[in-house]
């Protein structure tokens, strides 16, 4: 067998060991210790990573002063493999801050500038803002590669419900009204189109989605997806939820709340399994049975999986407990958690967790694409939600299970070389194989690369070990280094190995199911306020435009997230422009004045504590 | 609620007289199943039939279900403009086949109406 030894580029993430400036020669050491010897081509040239609406920042001229030890750089060359030149020969460069130890996306409004940036596009893209009203029933699920609609007819519920959390998340970040418009006009349209209310039962439930023509829609009461055919899948009521909820948040609305705890009482009543714990991943759409026969047709009867146990936490859950502190929401995420900790791990077989189950939590390892393979945005997604309820009720179990995924996770799921976190993953591997195979290619995909930066940020923050920040700034540092569409704007969906994207088929697409401004959002927003508020120490402003009466006791709940107890307090708040003293610092309430208008709320978080 | 289930010509006449609703559903699926079969021709009369919950809208939608499994063709005849109007509203009017009574209906399934002859739209 021969080697495979044609002349070839690659990617090497590594940290500057030493520099030769006479030989323009330098070693880099990957993440996991590996050395290489690397040479400076005459045609080299290096840019700065650079942020969403940023320019172009070359720093060719400044690759001999930035090359210093312990500088994280991404080095793209060739390797001709010739004997007696083993130098991998460098033709660009990409630094991720200027300093060894500054990096572009810890800069206190890197995240928030990106968020706003993202969330424009999608204005744009989808409702043409500002030349046109926003207006929903010219939403497209799909949307090409610069933002223009491909012609479908189909508007689906959740991936309208991620565009309305990414617009909702702006709004908090930023407080332009042009956001929350468009957060209460999408959770609106929802209500209107997509939301069935059973009056037999008094509970909601939302359609897969609905097709436009004109003025003429037509209903998909159940999944049109391959994977969910004529099923109602949790995982849509869960994302159906996301969007509407990161509105209340901000607004209180008490259609919202009802709605909310409509579909809750949904999930209560048909997809928990009360003999046997955790919650069913579909269930019949007429008769709501999860055991129905009707189900086999997706190998979806009597199942549960990562969906519809778990992903509650992150979709909706949490936001909900914190806009109304109510201790059901807190008990419901305690709940996924301990059923998460109980069932996941699958140590004797896998290092990564177990997703799908039969009803008694026997291992499915049979169901359609997913097989015996591990998903790496979901082990990651597991560690950062479990720290995130550690710190609602701390709970040991919960802490070592996030550390273990969070120990185990870079040797397997990720790219020592290259930098990046692959996709899907063989759980278990052949005694004679040195790595996880990957299932179908070694791309990269966004959101796998958010769930690692999440982890990671938020396993720092709490936990102070200095491993977790190395993996946070790895992961950021490729994530800001490769995935910004500086041409096109937002972000793509996948790159290649080596950082290049890669655009064709559906992973060309801006808006998806998968995208709509959902993932890349959450990873901006949540970046903002754990770098910031954990982190690098700096005061986060929020906002909020509660209506009159709108939460209960007039108490709105300003609390960025589940963060440690005591590290944030709320030090300073404005309303209307004008500063206000009625508010619980530690609490992180305000207790909001009489008023037959929206006001618009500035809360200024401060930090307690600066990691570094 | 009460059911009448009738042979005539090459069809089964259902007749429902009574509200659909959460109470009364099981007992118009318990009926109405059975008698769905291939190639069958079966038309419910909801003309005595004022209202119809989400429940009802549901029963409705598994009898279509299991008719559309079947290629039993299942026809709706005299549907009230309330509950023409829920079902419009909740998406569920679209999957099945109406006409004004049951005499056209019955015409339909002769032969001399065509889905195109179809009185009340799909909106």
């Amino acid at each position: 067998m021969n080697n495979i030894d044609s002349i070839k580029s690659d990617l090497i993430a590594g940290y500057v060991k030493k520099f030769d400036q006479n030989n323009k020669k330098f070693s880099l050491e990957t993440s996991d210790g590996k050395t290489f010897d690397c040479a400076l081509t005459d045609s080299v040239y290096a840019r700065l990573t650079q942020n969403t609406n940023e320019n172009y920042l070359d720093c060719t001229n400044k690759i001999g002063s930035m090359l210093k030890p312990g500088q994280l750089i991404y080095a793209y060359g060739i390797d001709y493999h010739e004997k007696g030149k083993d130098d991998f020969e460098v033709k660009s460069i990409v630094f991720p801050g200027e300093q060894t130890s500054l990096y572009r996306h810890e800069e206190p409004n890197w995240w928030i500038n990106q968020l706003r940036s993202v969330a424009t596009c999608y204005l744009q893209w989808q409702f043409n803002y500002p030349n046109q009203a926003i207006d929903y029933k010219n939403y497209r699920t799909i949307l090409h590669l610069a933002g223009a609609k491909k012609g479908d007819f189909l508007q689906e519920t959740d991936t309208i419900s991620r565009l309305v959390y990414g617009m909702a998340s702006a709004y908090l970040c930023t407080g332009e009204d042009m956001f929350l418009e468009a957060a209460e006009k999408g959770t609106e349209y929802l209500r209107e189109h997509m939301r069935f209310y059973d009056t037999d039962e008094d509970l909601i439930y939302w359609y897969h989605g609905i097709k436009v023509s004109g003025d003429r829609e037509q209903k998909l009461l159940s999944s049109e997806f391959g994977d969910d055919f004529d099923s109602i899948p949790m995982y849509e009521q869960i994302y159906a939820l996301a969007g509407p909820i990161q509105t209340y948040r901000i607004t209180g609305d008490p259609l919202i709340l009802s709605d909310a705890e409509k579909t809750i009482d949904l999930f209560e009543r048909y997809y928990k399994d009360n003999e046997y714990g955790g919650y069913f991943s579909h269930i019949d759409p007429l008769t709501f049975d999860p055991l129905s026969p009707t189900l086999d047709k997706g190998n979806n009867r009597g199942k549960k999986n990562w969906n519809s146990v778990g992903d509650h936490a992150p979709a909706y859950l949490i936001n909900l407990w914190l806009a109304t502190g109510e201790k059901k929401y807190e008990d419901f995420l305690v709940y996924t958690a301990d059923t998460i900790a109980e069932r996941f791990p699958d140590d004797a077989h896998s290092p990564f967790v177990q997703e799908r189950f039969f009803r008694d939590w026997k291992h499915d390892t049979t169901w359609g694409w997913q097989q015996n393979r591990g998903v790496i945005g979901h082990n990651l997604k597991i560690a950062w939600n479990l720290m995130r309820i550690n710190h609602l009720r701390p709970s040991k179990t919960y802490v070592e299970l996030a550390e273990k995924i969070a120990g185990t996770m870079p040797a397997v799921g990720s790219d020592r070389q290259r930098g990046g976190w692959y996709d899907v993953i063989e759980r278990t591997k052949q005694a004679n194989e040195k790595f996880y195979r990957l299932v179908w290619h070694d791309r990269k995909a966004w959101w796998q690369q958010e769930q690692a930066i999440l982890a990671y940020l938020i396993m720092y923050g709490s936990l102070e070990n200095k491993e977790y920040l190395k993996h946070s700034r790895e992961a950021a540092a490729f994530y800001n280094a490769f995935f910004i569409d500086h041409d096109d704007g937002g972000v793509y969906f996948n790159v290649l190995a080596n950082g290049m994207p890669y655009l064709l088929g559906t992973e060309r697409l801006k808006g998806s199911h998968s995208m709509s401004c959902y993932h890349s959002t959450e990873l901006c927003y949540l970046s903002a306020v754990y770098l910031n508020l954990l982190i690098t120490g700096n005061p986060l402003d929020l906002y909020f435009k509660p209506k009159p009466n709108a939460f209960k006791d007039r108490i709105l709940r300003v609390a960025p997230d589940i963060l440690p107890k005591g590290r944030v307090k709320l030090t300073s708040v404005k309303i209307d422009g004008n500063e206000y003293s009625n508010f619980d610092a530690n609490a992180m309430t305000v207790k909001l004045p009489n008023a037959s208008y929206p006001l618009k709320v500035q809360a200024t978080l401060t930090p307690t504590k600066k990691l570094i | 609620m009460e059911i009448a289930i009738t042979n005539v010509e090459n069809a089964s006449i259902v007749v429902i007289d009574g509200d659909i609703d959460s109470s009364t559903a099981p007992e118009v699926q318990r009926q109405i199943l059975p008698i769905v079969a291939e190639n069958r021709k079966i038309i419910i009369d909801m003309s005595k039939v004022d209202f119809m919950s989400s429940a009802g809208l549901r029963t409705m939608l598994l009898i279509h279900r299991n008719s559309a499994a079947k290629k039993c063709l299942v026809i709706l005849a005299g549907v009230k403009a309330q509950i023409a109007g829920t079902m419009k509203a909740t998406g569920f009017y679209a999957f099945f086949t109406i006409y004004n009574n049951v005499d056209e209906a019955l015409a339909a399934t002769r032969g001399e109406y065509h889905d195109g002859d179809r009185l009340l739209s799909n909106a």
